[in-house]
């Protein structure tokens, strides 16, 4: 059975809210934020397809499982009143994953405040790791790592 | 017949355990299920260590690779091929890491020379003419059934009975130990019991399986890696990205073809293994980046390996983290497990085991396996009761046009013979 994750968190950047919502919905800009790409493809206006490795971290036992590629089709579903809906299909370590991701913008002093929500399904493959890996420090890592990659193309 | 060990598996663990143990003096059975090598060791990518991949994110099993690269190509020089290995920056995260990269091999002292990138396409053309950054280390090749058969060989030559297509179903308990394995038959169909003082679980992806069949719960992950291999050798040496292990980054010549690995897939049953197109793709892709000629490569065919990621109560921290692990469990007391490993350590494996299996028994003799030279370095050294007909092929290869081409169907007959004999010794 598959399990759903929830993970939230925020953080600023110095960008008129204007200015993020114009980047993140245009994914031929935001995808290469993506920490670790490998390659990617704009499918068009709403869709791409990326392919990038994920660091699992070192308490999993064979060092090859520690850095794994993963493959997702990114879609943007909705963009109004501030609020960005993504939906994200794809594999790693050959297990489905799939992820809603919410993202509200919000005007403050000097610039954003970027709240973002994401409910995961990890694939019951996927979900087998978390007997060698804490899977929500692990997502926590991924997506402090991601935030990083964002705040990083926004501040350009 | 009752024997001090057995072996359950005949891998690369399971066989140097059998080896070591047997120059120890002590009296030795190796079950394997199927024929040696044929399960996770047998699938393997070719490639003996030099330590280097692993001397950033896993320093103390680089040492270790380190020191097995150069045991193994002194014990068996004639499974070995010593190709060296280039370590290639294609892109500029590779170059970053290269600082981190070469400090972790000075660190672990592995020997490497920084190469001129202008060198290096002229010793390897079909490199990358883009490549930003070349560290050569003493990777080598290792050919995987070569070297199993003959450690059987050298096993049976020392003592202990190998045999193949038998299949560990259950264990006979009484109190505290073990007393018999209860196995199948394969040949016949018919039920055995053999017993022994100590048993080995060395059965790679299926160790869980077996200790299951002694009443230990474990929990295991098989992981699957798939290899590509191509039409033609397009490199002389090793070619590994130079870049934190992951996916697709090791390219081999192993023998007129090449190999490419590796994926990490979680499966749910090592016995049904799915390769899929987009596997094969994407390792073509990626090992195109340091070879772009792998595009234009007609694929032959691609096969997977099984590792098995292990979790068992009581080992934690550091100890899950190991690249293997030798368990002496505590219910059954005589019972022992091997979880993990690479080829490359396998000698040093056995050797460990057998050291677990020494405290056991009492034993106070050292390992010898690091100094002991296998069998098939020359063909025409004894084997026990080899068949006259049987010698008389492996020796004709000798000085033949297929000298080279003929160590494994001699090594394959040999094992046959052996195999036979240790069934007929054994009363099945």
């Amino acid at each position: 059975m598959m399990r759903e994750l929830h993970y939230s968190g925020s953080f600023t950047v110095n960008k008129p809210p204007s200015e993020v919502i114009d980047f993140i919905t245009d994914l031929s800009k935001a995808v290469v934020c993506i920490p670790n790409m490998i390659n990617y493809e704009v499918l068009g206006k709403n869709k791409a397809r990326v392919r990038f490795r994920v660091d699992l971290g070192n308490e999993v036992p064979i060092a090859e499982l520690r850095r794994v590629m993963s493959d997702a089709l990114i879609e943007l579903v909705s963009a109004s009143d501030g609020e960005v809906r993504y939906k994200v299909d794809g594999r790693a370590v050959g297990s489905a994953i799939s992820i809603s991701l919410v993202i509200r913008v919000e005007g403050i002093n000097n610039g954003s405040r970027i709240d973002w929500d994401a409910t995961a399904n990890l694939g019951r493959l996927l979900q087998m790791i978390g007997r060698f890996v804490n899977i929500d420090s692990l997502v926590k890592n991924i997506s402090e790592d991601t935030i990083k990659g964002f705040i990083g193309c926004l501040s350009k | 017949m009752e024997f001090d060990v057995a072996v359950i598996g005949g891998g690369i663990n399971g066989l140097f355990t059998a080896l070591d143990l047997s120059l120890r003096g002590l009296k030795i059975v190796l079950l394997e299920r199927g024929s040696i090598g044929s399960g996770t060791s047998g699938r393997m990518h070719g490639l003996l260590h030099s330590g280097a991949r692993y001397v950033v994110t896993d320093p103390r099993a680089a040492i270790e690779c380190a020191e097995e690269n150069r045991i193994v190509a002194r014990i068996a020089p004639h499974v070995v091929d010593d190709v060296g290995g280039y370590f290639v920056a294609i892109t500029k995260d590779d170059l970053d890491f290269q600082e981190e990269f070469i400090s972790g091999l000075r660190k672990a002292n592995i020997d490497y020379r920084v190469v001129d990138t202008r060198d290096a396409i002229r010793e390897e053309p079909n490199l990358n003419p883009e490549v930003k950054a070349v560290v050569e280390v003493p990777d080598k090749v290792v050919y995987a059934r070569e070297l199993l058969m003959s450690t059987a060989i050298s096993a049976y030559n020392e003592g202990a009975l190998v045999i193949q297509n038998a299949e560990v179903i259950g264990f006979d308990v009484n109190g505290n130990g073990i007393m018999n394995a209860r196995v199948r038959d394969r040949v016949t169909g018919n039920i055995k019991r053999v017993g022994a003082r100590v048993f080995v679980n060395a059965a790679g992806p299926w160790a869980g399986r077996i200790a299951d069949m002694a009443g230990i719960n474990v929990n295991i992950m098989p992981t699957m890696g798939v290899m590509v291999v191509y039409r033609h050798r397009l490199t002389r040496r090793v070619m590994n990205r130079m870049r934190p292990p992951s996916d697709g980054d090791i390219l081999l010549p192993y023998g007129f073809e090449s190999i490419m690995g590796t994926t990490a897939v979680i499966v749910e049953d090592p016995d049904n293994l799915t390769i899929n197109k987009d596997d094969i793709d994407f390792l073509t892709s990626e090992g195109s980046q340091m070879i772009p000629a792998l595009t234009k490569e007609p694929v032959i065919r691609a096969y997977a390996s099984v590792r098995p990621l292990i979790s068992i109560p009581g080992a934690t921290g550091r100890e899950a983290t190991r690249d293997f692990m030798v368990i002496r469990h505590e219910r059954p007391s005589n019972f022992i497990s091997v979880i993990g490993g690479k080829f490359t350590t396998g000698r040093l494996v056995g050797e460990r085991i057998a050291d677990e299996v020494s405290k056991v028994l009492n034993v106070n003799k050292p390992s010898r396996t690091r100094d002991y030279v296998l069998f098939g370095v020359d063909l025409s050294s004894d084997v026990k009761d080899l068949d006259v007909e049987i010698r008389s092929i492996t020796q004709s290869f000798r000085g033949s046009i297929d000298e080279e081409r003929g160590l494994i169907a001699s090594l394959s007959l040999i094992l046959y013979q052996i195999s036979h004999k240790s069934r007929s010794l054994l009363g099945w």
